[in-house]
């Protein structure tokens, strides 16, 4: 029998804190990386190309740059945008590593990550926005930022 | 805090203590989860430790500590743990330390010496083996830059990850 004794486990808020650390330590790591190269040249993923194509197919509304550039919480998180990210999740569960990892994404490309620029999504998430931002250069002007 | 008997509780005052944390907490400290133990040490030795403690942190990099101070002799569990040990068999004792020549123990350095020696040519002689396999050379290169790594260990965490580049770097810089 397992020596597990979930009356008498601790350190459950320990866990639960644990994802928010790993979001906290991705979002500091990928900023560090921007600030010393052009996300225009980053290269995220081994699928970076088909994120990205994929992203632009089913979510045409984000060809526009503007809204890759800037974009609410709320368009996320509707009943009918949950459905069609969870569709598109399909497509990469398999190949893209913490796909479904909470992650802090940037609302807006022009901003560091702040209280109010920040959002949490899914790893996939991230990935789609962050890799079209760096397509358009958007994230460039962060290089030698501190 | 001049006269606390050993193995005594010093418990700072409620009403004290919640209008230390009234003011503290304006101060914008961030809290540093996971600390579980803090301990004082004075000159003689002394030694006050919290147990579970709240530790707050600055900007400036000042520490707020709260918790319940114990005094914690150090050095007597430290002898009562030699006893115990020494009782139980784990560790030598004084005089099978004392059979040791100054010889031996050079001869032990230095074998223990030729071993890490030894341990740093197999990792050097690892060096060229690591395949890149598909990997962008510019992704190694930027692991390596944003980490300080070596080229292999580089190529080993974006493989391990499939490529992708953050994952990459934070298992490198835990």
């Amino acid at each position: 029998m397992s020596t597990f004794n979930a009356e008498t486990a601790d350190n459950l808020e320990d866990i639960e804190k644990q994802f928010a650390v790993v979001a906290v330590e991705q979002a500091e790591t990928y900023w560090k990386l921007l600030t010393s190269v052009p996300g225009s040249k980053l290269r995220l993923t081994k699928f970076d190309d088909e994120i990205y194509e994929n992203f632009m197919e089913r979510f045409p509304e984000y060809k526009d740059v503007e809204r890759v550039k800037k974009f609410t919480e709320e368009e996320l998180k509707t009943k009918e945008a949950k459905e069609r990210w969870r569709k598109f999740f399909t497509i990469f569960e398999k190949k893209i590593e913490d796909y479904n990892f909470g992650t802090l994404l940037r609302t807006d490309a022009s901003a560091e990550y702040g209280q109010f620029t920040t959002c949490f999504v899914v790893r996939l998430q991230f990935y789609a926005f962050e890799i079209a931002r760096n397509k358009h250069g958007l994230n460039d002007w962060i290089v030698g930022q501190k | 805090m001049s006269a606390i008997p050993e193995n005594a509780n010093v418990t700072v005052l409620n009403k004290n203590e919640k209008k230390a944390r009234e003011l503290i907490g304006k101060l914008g400290l961030k809290q540093i989860p996971g600390i579980i133990r803090v301990t004082f040490r004075k000159k003689d030795n002394q030694i006050y430790a919290i147990e579970k403690p709240e530790v707050f942190r600055s900007a400036g990099g000042n520490y707020v500590v709260f918790g319940e101070a114990k005094v914690d002799n150090f050095t007597q569990k430290l002898a009562a743990a030699q006893q115990q040990a020494q009782a139980s068999g784990i560790m030598p004792s004084n005089e099978d330390v004392a059979t040791k020549s100054p010889e031996d123990i050079q001869a032990d350095m230095q074998a223990a010496a030729e071993g890490s020696v030894n341990a740093a040519a197999e990792e050097d002689d690892e060096e060229g083996e690591v395949d890149a396999g598909d990997l962008n050379k510019d992704d190694i290169e930027l692991v390596v830059q944003q980490t300080n790594v070596s080229k292999n260990q580089a190529i080993k965490a974006l493989k391990a990850h499939n490529g992708d580049l953050v994952n990459a770097i934070m298992s490198l810089s835990k």
